[in-house]
C-alpha cells in the first residue's frame, strides 16, 4: 500500500477569524503503482490533501501514512526530508519554480540537495530530460527563454530527476495547448506502465481524468465520497449533484446508444459502436 | 476597432543564435463591440500579442492603433484607461493586501470616489462568488479564488476594452462556466470590446470572431465555423478541434453520409437522421 489515511483532519488559521476546516476526516487508501484521479470543486480539500502526503502539512488529527513514514500532529515537519525524495510533487504552474542558469542544472539541483554525486545527478536530468521529450538543444538555455509547455516540462523532469515512487499531479496541463496536454499525459502513463509510479493526478478535466486514471477519488467539504473505478464512477447517479460534467466520449455514446457504458469507452471504441449500430438499422 | 499593422516582437535572448520573433509581421483587425477569440499553441505569439495591446511592451516594428488612436510609450497611460487584461496567473497582478482593497484598486486608479466604491467592489464580487472573502488577503486564496477576484478587479473596473488571457485555467468546471457566462452577459449587454485568450476550443465557438496565431504570425481569421473548416491544419499546428467535429470527420472518412457537426447536439442529430 502506497498511502493510508486514516480519518484525517486539517484546520487553516486555527483561532482566527478565517479559521477554515479544509478536511474533515479522510479515510484513504491508495495502491501501489496504481493511476488515481482526485477530483472536487474548488474549497473540497484537494490542496489540502496532496500536501499532507510530503510532509508540507501535518495533520491536525488522525495518521498519513505514505510508505514507510507516519506523519500525525506529533511530528515536525523538518523530520521528512527522505520522504520528500519518495513523493514528488509537481504544483500548479510548476514552471514558475525553475530559477537556475541553464536547464540542465534546474533538473540536477534535486538530486543534488538529496546528496546525489554531480556526476549522477548529471545523469538522471539528462534522462529526463529525454524522457519528457525535450530536445538537447535547449539544455544549456536558461528555463526563462522557453516556451510555457518546456518549461513546465523541466520543472516536471527535476520532480523525475529525484526518482520519486508517488508522483502527485497538481493540475499538470493547465494552460498548455491541446497537444502539448496530451504529450504530458502520455509521459505520465509510460511512468505508471514501464516505471511501476503510483500517479496522483488532481484535475477538472474529466477528459483526461476518465481517459488516463483507474479510479476516482471524489472529495466534497474535506471528505471522500466515494473512491471507484473509473466505469463505475461515471455512471454514478449522483455526478450532477456534485457538477461532475461526464467526459465527452461517454456524452456521446449515452447519447447515441441511449444506455450507461458497461466498459471503458475509447474515441475508437465510440467510432466503432456507432458505425454498427448505423449498419444494423441499414 | 483595434488595427495591428505590420507588428515585429522579438525577445531580446542572451543567445545571439536564437531570434526569439515572437510576432512576425502580423497585421489584423479585432472589430469592435464583439468577443474575439485567440487561439494558438504555446509559445504561437497570443499573450505576446496581449503585453504589446496594454503596452507592457513596445513592438519593434509595426504599429497599433486603438479607437482611431497610435499607441506609443507616450499616450499608454490614456489606452490604459480603454483597456484592461486578466492574466494567466493572477500572482502577477495582485497588489492589495485584502480581496476588496484589491478589487477597489484599479477603481482608485480611475478616480472613483471613495464613498461608492464598497458598492462596486461588493456588486463584483459577488458576480464571481468572492463575496465571502472580502477581507481575506488575495495571497492566501487558492489559484482560481485568487482568478475570480482579478476577473472582478477588470469587470468593477470596466474598461471598454477587456483581454482575459487564460483567465479561468485554475478554475473548476462550475467556475469557468460561472465567469464564462458573466463576460458572455457583458458581451450581449453592453458594449465592450472582449479578447479572450484561451486552449478551450468549446469556448472559442461560442464567441464571435476567432484569430489563429502560429509561430508569430496570423494563420486564420473568421467566424467559428469557417475557422473549423480547417481541421487538418489546426491539428496540425498542435490545436484541438471540437469533439464532435472529430466523431463526424472520422465517420465521414469511413464512408457515412455525415455533415461537419461542431457542436454535440447537432451531432446527435446528424446521427439520428442517418439511423
Amino acid at each position: 500500500m502506497a498511502i493510508e489515511i486514516t480519518n484525517l483532519e486539517y484546520t487553516y488559521g486555527k483561532n482566527t477569524i478565517f479559521e477554515y476546516q479544509a478536511l474533515n476526516g479522510i479515510d484513504l487508501t491508495i495502491d501501489d503503482s496504481s493511476f488515481v484521479a482526485i477530483i472536487g470543486k474548488t474549497g473540497s480539500g484537494k490542496s489540502s490533501l496532496i500536501q499532507h502526503l510530503n510532509a508540507i502539512l501535518l495533520p491536525d488529527k488522525g495518521e498519513v501514512k505514505v510508505n514507510d513514514f507516519t506523519m500525525t500532529n506529533n511530528d515536525k515537519k523538518t523530520s521528512f526530508k527522505e520522504l520528500r525524495k519518495q513523493v514528488g510533487l509537481v504544483f500548479q504552474f510548476s514552471e514558475y519554480q525553475l530559477f537556475e542558469e541553464s536547464v540542465i542544472k534546474d533538473v540536477m539541483f534535486g538530486p543534488l540537495n538529496f546528496g546525489v554525486s554531480e556526476e549522477d545527478a548529471k545523469e538522471l536530468a539528462l534522462k529526463y530530460l529525454k524522457m519528457v521529450n525535450l530536445d538537447e538543444s535547449i539544455y544549456e538555455k536558461s528555463p526563462f527563454e522557453l516556451s510555457g509547455g518546456q518549461k513546465r516540462r523541466v520543472a516536471i523532469a527535476g520532480i523525475l530527476a529525484m526518482d520519486p515512487s508517488i508522483i502527485v499531479l497538481d493540475e499538470p496541463t493547465a494552460g498548455l495547448d491541446p497537444q502539448g496536454a496530451i504529450e504530458i499525459m502520455e509521459i505520465f502513463l509510460t511512468l505508471k506502465n514501464e516505471f511501476h509510479k503510483t500517479l496522483i493526478l488532481v484535475s477538472h478535466d474529466m477528459d483526461f481524468v476518465y481517459q488516463y486514471a483507474d479510479e476516482i477519488i471524489l472529495l466534497n467539504e474535506g471528505k471522500v465520497v466515494v473512491k471507484e473505478d473509473k466505469v463505475a464512477f461515471f455512471n454514478e447517479p449522483f455526478l450532477s449533484e456534485y457538477n461532475i460534467e461526464k467526459p465527452q466520449l461517454l456524452i456521446a455514446y449515452e447519447n447515441f446508444m441511449k444506455h450507461k457504458a458497461s466498459e471503458f469507452i475509447s474515441f475508437e471504441k465510440l467510432i466503432t459502436e456507432i458505425e454498427g449500430e448505423l449498419d444494423n438499422v441499414k | 476597432m483595434i488595427k495591428i499593422k505590420n507588428l515585429s516582437f522579438s525577445y531580446n535572448t542572451s543567445n545571439p543564435e536564437i531570434k526569439e520573433q515572437a510576432l512576425d509581421n502580423i497585421s489584423l483587425e479585432i472589430p469592435k463591440d464583439q468577443h474575439t477569440c485567440i487561439i494558438g499553441h504555446n509559445g504561437s505569439g497570443k499573450s505576446t500579442l496581449a503585453k504589446l495591446l496594454i503596452g507592457l511592451d513596445f513592438a519593434q516594428e509595426g504599429e497599433i492603433e486603438i479607437d482611431g488612436i497610435k499607441l506609443t510609450e507616450d499616450n499608454i497611460f490614456e489606452i490604459r484607461d480603454l483597456i484592461g487584461i486578466v492574466f494567466q496567473n493572477p500572482d502577477n497582478q495582485f497588489i492589495g493586501t485584502s480581496v476588496q482593497d484589491d478589487i477597489a484598486f484599479g477603481l482608485e486608479n480611475h478616480c472613483v470616489p471613495t464613498e461608492q466604491m464598497p458598492a462596486i467592489v461588493e456588486k463584483y464580487a459577488d458576480k464571481v462568488g468572492m463575496s465571502e472573502y472580502l477581507k481575506h488577503e488575495p495571497t492566501r486564496l487558492s489559484g482560481g479564488q485568487k482568478q475570480r477576484v482579478a476577473i472582478a478587479g477588470i469587470l468593477a473596473m470596466n474598461p471598454k476594452i477587456m483581454i482575459f488571457d487564460e483567465a479561468t485555467s485554475m478554475l473548476d468546471p462550475v467556475g469557468v462556466k460561472e465567469v464564462n457566462e458573466s463576460i458572455d452577459q457583458l458581451n450581449r449587454e453592453t458594449d465592450k470590446t472582449i479578447i479572450s485568450i484561451t486552449h478551450d476550443i468549446d469556448y472559442a465557438l461560442k464567441t464571435d470572431y476567432i484569430i489563429v496565431l502560429d509561430q508569430g504570425k496570423v494563420l486564420f481569421t473568421g467566424y467559428p465555423s469557417e475557422i473549423f473548416k480547417h481541421a487538418d491544419k489546426l491539428i496540425d499546428i498542435g490545436l484541438d478541434i471540437p469533439f464532435a467535429l472529430k466523431v463526424s470527420q472520422r465517420l465521414q472518412k469511413d464512408n457515412y453520409q455525415i455533415a461537419d457537426c461542431l457542436t454535440m447536439k447537432e451531432l446527435e442529430a446528424e446521427l439520428w437522421q442517418l439511423k
